[in-house]
């Protein structure tokens, strides 16, 4: 009996391990490379502006519309929120749109370089805040596409590509570029941003704002940073070099922006490019313009250069106008500190300027060597060369900002030099208007 | 002559009758089945007691003429009495005595209600109370009360002391008894437990003041036998199957071994369950004076747990839902594991030194590891000097996948989204374990989801001396020490990647790269499985326990004197250094040491045999258990100060009623504490960003009221039908407004809402007159049994709960609640509705109807086939054993704004209660 008993206790002791189970890995989900891209993003663009109230709205009673793309944007620093910008080409794309999801981490089922498709029927496509969108048409706007349905609108395919960012430069910015993703070299942070962080500043509300300018043209542009993001606390490197990244626009629509992905498309390992001497009007105080050692000085009138901000500006730029002065003669100058230029080699004078109401006002750009810093004898007593800059013309619009070229200021190097900008008008409608200059600056060149 | 001499034998003779009249009573005892000898029963009359020799045979000497009632008693054996009148030397000739079928109800519940530590919500194990009583009382507690999570006296496990062959078998850190230690011994365990309730005398230790359960699992007190049973169930496990011996061997050895096995999936969906127990002892009998006897115990586990889930998640998915679980390859899997495997080695030796004195001596090892399982979503890895990734909450009911969600904006509500989360919901709500492997295996440099285990990695020396010594029959004294040392280490083990290749160990939550490494002696680290991450750290701990105990019993009257003194100590050793506090995590903490007496003292009054009256009354200072002194554990070494004994002061009084049918008392108590430190942790969803963490939450000066009421009363209407029942009517309370300091996260964020070091004292949560959260507080319970003499008998009994309340939220009811952000009051504040919106909510009363029936056979000489079946809650009702309010609606704004939705977003959060459940096994004995 006792025997027994202990067989029976072998039998079950071998049973009587327990080990916490094991599961199988599941097998990759198979992508459905079923699906046929039949329509494009030209033809939604081509949809929207056909249809009366500017929104293209895609119905399931229609053939069924696939367009194909390459996710570009990523969620996984956090700079992105429920959103995907996709461009139709891993490289040298033409058109690209963003997509609305309600749905975070997109990361994780969307790398970046991936091809998607995405069905249209159901969804709605507009400009919203000026850039072209795609999401579920509700209310008159289009909202995310709800996190339960994703999967019905948007496949994954098995392509995956390393993206190619298309290097281009600030002045080539248009609606086209929104969405795509691009590269611009040569590029730093504004001077006036030393210790700052990305988006971790006491003043940066939803996202922080810091600009970027380029070194050539001087132009900059915004990068913009969700406060939500990792990287957000750490200091704008101060070094230059090359920058990828989205161009879009911003919440209010009022300007072209910058969004990165990673901290590491910040490929900042060359020195910057900050030129000899630069005045861009950023660091100023919106009204009239006031700063040490430079002079605005009202010859004939009242009014002044005053720093100015809307969306035409290049950020803070400077503008003169006699519109609405009342008074029968403007002449207003704008005279730079004393800058004395020896040290360099082939020292060269830029800036840009824009005209708004063009007419027989006039805008003058000189140079000096012996002005003795006396506003009284700016207008005579002082030897004043015309340095016959490019200006903007009433011909041009009023949101174009014209490049002056570079002018050589090699004969002037001996001694210290200042250039004055001025002004000509009257209240008179037909020369009250406005001339705006912005990136004033000496830089070397070879 | 001849007329002297008889008249001297007739004097003589008379004398012998005059002087000696002394009889004797002799018989043998045997039982009725198979009329073997019964040996070593006890036979009593008056104060009188002999135990039976190996033949079965007694002989009760020096007994004056007269009216004897002999009571006889044996352990397997129905107790009997026989009335008898003493006129002479008598032999009873022989006595038959009934063995007991086993009362199956026994068996059945006790370890298998298991219940889900969460780190949520952190809920205490019940089965609090293991019962093999004929106590009425206890029975109802342990086995009709605790589907709901009754607490007795509203006193948590912590204050329940559990003996294990000697030991103290307490979790030495949070001072409860692991119930699932010894889950799958029930045959063993049921025939060995006693226990003393309340404020009552132990003589092993000075016990909780909840009630001290001794479990002595003792191979020559074991029933001879060989028992195969197998069980069906639908409540915590599908199916077990038990097999146990106990015999005794040549040369006075005995031995007794179990082997059971339990799986399945419980009542809840998703809750699987495999386990295995293990029991082997043996008992060698040196002589009438001294035994020893070894056991080894080892009851390996894992099971799935479930997850309290709001009313609305509720109302959509019915009470068997979990949300913890998803198919994985057609199987079930569940990310909340429970498991643990705690082998345990107990030597005890048993010395009579004396007719008056007896010294037990335990001693006793254990080691292994228990822990649960998580899924982690956070997986990250390093871009320079940030951390990036992370992924969406993969749970079915995270608040933003609910209808709730998509209709918190009165003006704007996003009907198509709600009705699209509601039925997702409701035709799937489960975790998509594919998607997360596909998530995984489309990261190239790190893995976002992952599985890993938190673990108690555990080993200890304890033991006990209890040396009893009776100064008389009326007089005893009981010295007893009980000791533990040892370690439990604590860590996170990576246990599958999920397809993944790395897993970094970052805290995602801080502010810089530095504070982010979890241990900055191996920083950026690749976490592979198998490895141990995030953090590590042990706590050793030392607690030794002495008391005296001095027990009075005379005619009438007894009384007990109980002293103790505790020495607890525990220091915390780092094995990470922790980013976030580089200088206080790492090595060696200091070593924190209390010394808590008690004093308990008791007596009972026999007024008459019909009439007994009980006094208790207990002074306590107890030492905080570790956890609740480290606020941050796993970060650092700091502790929570001042370090304060816990104080109670407690006492009972009780009237019984005893007839030889009917049995009553009413028992009401009342205690008293103070400065009691209470710690919670739960995973915080979203009060930074949508992220997850770890809050923990320190109550500490913190008062509690217990008053109540217990009764039961037994009447024996026949020999075979008996009605019982049971009534706690009771009062637990908040009696002060503790102090509330919450600790998290350091970093810039929480740095900037006032956080020092991730630590910040909220200042008086306001809960004096709340009720605390230990279940139904009025527990009534009738029943009635039938045993038919043919071993058979069936037993229903009806209860009734009420009075059970909600677990408050703390920070709700701090000055908090009704400051805006500037500090100032809300303007729209209105006291009348503040008052209704921290009304703490009273769940239902409700019904629970239990049933159990059994029958048993006798196959053949010495065989039985048994058969039982419970069914519990007959009536399928729907109740809440449990709940917590949410922590997220923290101030009056916010929480007026959830109340006044439809469907709230932050809802509480229950636990419910299981429908109708069965439990069946049957069984052979031979």
């Amino acid at each position: 009996m006792k025997r027994n008993n202990f067989i029976l206790v072998f039998f079950i002791l071998l049973m009587g391990c327990i080990a916490v189970p094991e599961y199988e890995t599941p097998p990759i989900e198979r992508r459905e490379d079923y699906i046929v891209e039949n329509t494009n993003i030209e033809a939604i663009i081509s949809r929207i502006n056909a249809s009366e109230k500017k929104v293209a709205l895609f119905t399931d009673t229609e053939a069924t519309l696939w367009i194909g793309g390459y996710i570009v944007s990523n969620d996984e620093s956090g700079n992105f929120y429920k959103e995907m910008y996709i461009q139709d080409n891993f490289e040298n794309p033409k058109k690209a749109i963003k997509i609305l999801v309600d749905k975070t981490n997109l990361h994780t089922t969307y790398p970046t370089g991936n091809k998607i498709y995405i069905k249209l029927n159901g969804l709605g496509a507009m400009f919203k805040n000026g850039v072209l969108t795609l999401g579920e048409y509700i209310g008159e706007d289009l909202k995310g596409i709800s996190s339960f349905l994703i999967q019905e609108y948007i496949v994954r395919s098995a392509e995956q590509k390393t993206i190619t960012p298309q290097p281009i430069s600030l002045g080539d910015i248009d609606s086209t570029t929104i969405g795509k993703f691009v590269k611009i070299p040569n590029i730093h942070f504004s001077s006036d941003l030393s210790n700052k962080t990305f988006a971790g500043e006491q003043f940066d509300d939803f996202d922080g704002e810091r600009r970027l300018v380029e070194c050539e043209s001087r132009r900059s542009i915004l990068l913009s940073t969700s406060t939500f993001s990792r990287f957000k606390s750490l200091i704008l490197p101060l070094s230059g070099g090359e920058i990828s990244g989205i161009i879009t626009r911003d919440f209010f629509n009022e300007k072209y922006i910058l969004k990165i992905n990673k901290i590491t498309d910040l490929h900042f390992d060359s020195e910057r490019c900050d030129p000899f001497f630069e005045e861009n009007f950023e660091s100023s105080l919106l009204g009239s313009f006031e700063k040490e050692k430079w002079t605005n000085y009202a010859q004939y009138g009242t009014k002044k250069w005053e720093v100015y901000t809307d969306e035409d500006a290049l950020g803070k730029s400077l503008r003169m106008s006699a519109y609405k002065s009342g008074e029968t003669q403007n002449v207003t100058w704008l005279i730079t500190p004393e800058i004395d230029i020896s040290t360099l080699t082939n020292p060269y004078f830029s800036f840009r300027s824009s005209v708004s109401f063009g007419d027989d006002s006039q805008l003058e750009v000189y140079i000096s060597t012996n002005w003795n810093g006396n506003e009284n004898t700016i207008s005579g007593g002082t030897q004043w060369v015309d340095l016959n800059p490019t200006l903007a013309s009433k011909s041009n619009n009023s949101n174009e900002w014209i490049d002056a070229g570079f002018i050589s200021l090699s004969n002037y190097k001996t001694t210290p030099i200042r250039v004055a900008f001025k002004y000509t008008g009257s209240a008179v409608t037909t020369s009250d208007g406005t001339f705006e200059i912005d990136d004033i600056r000496i830089v070397e060149k070879n | 002559m001849k007329r002297a001499y008889f008249l001297v034998s007739l004097f003589l003779f008379c004398s012998t009758f005059l002087f000696s009249q002394q009889y004797k009573i002799i018989g043998r005892v045997i039982s009725a089945e198979d009329k073997s000898p019964i040996k070593e029963a006890l036979i009593r009359v008056n104060e009188k007691e002999v135990v039976t020799q190996e033949d079965g045979s007694f002989t009760i000497s020096s007994l004056s003429k007269g009216t004897y009632i002999l009571e006889f008693k044996k352990e397997g054996y129905i107790t009997k009495e026989l009335t008898l009148s003493l006129t002479e030397d008598t032999d009873i000739g022989s006595w038959e005595m009934l063995a007991t079928r086993e009362n199956a109800t026994l068996s059945v519940f006790t370890i298998d209600l298991e219940i889900d530590q969460d780190e949520d919500w952190d809920r205490d194990q019940i089965g609090g109370i293991l019962s093999s009583q004929k106590d009425v009382f206890l029975n109802a507690l342990s086995f009709q009360f605790s589907p709901t999570f009754f607490k007795a006296r509203g006193l948590d496990s912590k204050y329940i002391s559990v003996l294990f062959n000697g030991v103290l078998i307490n979790n030495p850190l949070t001072g409860r008894a692991q119930w699932n230690s010894w889950g799958g011994l029930n045959d063993f365990i049921n025939p060995s437990t006693s226990i003393s309730f309340g404020l009552k005398e132990n003589e092993k230790i000075y016990g909780g003041l909840a009630s001290t359960t001794n479990i002595m699992i003792r191979p020559s007190l074991l029933r001879k036998q060989t028992k195969i049973s197998q069980s069906f169930s639908n409540s915590s496990y599908t199916y077990a199957s038990m097999i146990s011996h106990s015999s005794t061997l040549k040369n006075n050895w005995d031995i007794a071994f179990l082997v059971s096995k339990r799986g399945g999936e419980g009542y809840v969906q998703g809750t699987i369950y495999d386990a295995a127990s293990f029991f082997f002892a043996v008992e060698k009998n040196w002589n009438s004076k001294a035994s020893s006897w070894v056991s080894i115990f080892y009851t390996p586990f894992w099971r799935g747990k479930n997850a309290p889930i709001t009313q609305e998640v509720f109302s959509i998915k019915g009470k068997r839902y979990n949300p913890y679980w998803g198919f994985q390859g057609g199987k079930i899997r569940n990310e909340r594991l429970s498991f643990s495997s705690l082998p345990t080695l107990v030597f005890n030796h048993e010395q009579r030194i004396n007719s008056k004195s007896v010294l037990s001596v335990a001693l006793s090892f254990q080691q292994g590891k228990s822990g649960n399982s998580r899924l982690n979503f956070n997986g990250s890895k390093r871009e320079e000097m940030s951390i990036i990734g992370g992924g969406d909450n993969p749970s079915p009911i995270y608040y933003q996948k609910l209808p709730s969600y998509f209709l918190r904006d009165n003006t704007n509500l996003d009907y198509k989204n709600a009705y699209l989360a509601e039925k997702i919901l409701r035709t799937d709500g489960q975790i998509n374990w594919n998607a997360l492997y596909n998530t995984n295996s489309s990261q190239e440099d790190y893995t976002v989801y992952a599985m890993y285990n938190d673990v108690d990695d555990s080993q200890r020396i304890l033991g006990s001396v209890n040396y009893e010594y009776l100064f008389s029959p009326s007089l005893q004294l009981n010295v007893n020490t009980h000791f533990t040392i040892g370690k439990n280490e604590y860590f996170a083990e990576m246990s599958d990647l999920l397809g993944g290749k790395n897993f970094w160990d970052y805290n995602i939550y801080a502010s810089s790269i530095e504070e982010s490494q979890n241990n900055l002696m191996r920083p950026d680290n690749a976490v592979q499985e198998n490895e141990k991450f995030q953090y590590h750290y042990a706590i050793n701990h030392e607690s030794l326990k002495a008391n005296a105990m001095l027990l009075y019993k005379k005619n009438t009257f007894s009384s007990f004197i109980y002293l103790n003194t505790n020495y607890t100590s525990y220091l915390r050793e780092g094995f990470f250094q922790n980013g976030n506090f580089p200088d206080t995590s790492f090595g060696k903490g200091q070593k924190l040491e209390f010394l808590s007496p008690q004093l308990r003292a008791g007596m009972t009054y026999l007024i008459t045999p019909k009439h007994h009256v009980s006094v208790n009354g207990d002074y306590s200072l107890l030492p905080p258990s570790a956890r609740d002194i480290y606020p941050n554990v796993r970060e650092n070494n700091q502790p929570f100060y001042p370090l304060k004994n816990e104080q109670t002061y407690s006492f009972s009084l009780e009237y019984k009623f005893l007839l030889d049918t009917f049995q009553a008392f009413i028992r009401p108590y009342f205690s008293f504490q103070k400065d009691i430190t209470e710690l919670s942790f739960y995973f915080a969803d979203g009060i930074q960003g949508e992220n997850a963490f770890f809050v923990q939450e320190i109550l500490s000066d913190m008062k509690k009221e217990h008053i109540g009421m217990e009764s039961s009363i037994q009447f024996q209407v026949t020999p075979e039908f008996k009605l019982t029942g049971v009534a706690t009517i009771s009062r637990h309370s908040f009696a002060n407004n503790p102090m509330l300091t919450l600790v998290t996260e350091n970093n810039r964020e929480t740095t900037e809402i006032g956080f020092v070091n991730g630590q910040k004292n909220f200042g008086s949560t306001f809960l004096k007159g709340y009720r605390l959260p230990t279940g139904p507080q009025q527990a009534y319970s009738l029943g009635m049994e039938y045993r038919d003499p043919a071993y058979w008998w069936l037993s229903i009994v009806g209860n009734y709960f009420r009075n059970s309340y909600i677990d408050v939220n703390p920070l709700l009811r701090t000055t908090n609640f009704y400051k805006d952000s500037n500090g100032f009051p809300f303007v729209e504040y209105d006291e009348e509705i503040a008052k209704s919106l921290l009304a703490q909510e009273a769940f239902r009363p409700y019904f629970l109807i239990n049933l159990t029936c059994g029958k048993s056979w006798l196959l053949k000489r010495g065989t039985y086939l048994g058969f039982f079946l419970s069914v519990q809650n007959v009536l399928d009702e729907t109740y809440k054993t449990g709940g917590f309010e949410q922590g997220r609606n923290a101030n009056y704004h916010t929480l007026k704004e959830d109340r006044a939705r439809a469907l709230p977003l932050f809802g509480s959060k229950y636990w419910w209660g299981r429908g109708t459940t069965f439990f069946s096994k049957i069984s052979l004995s031979f």
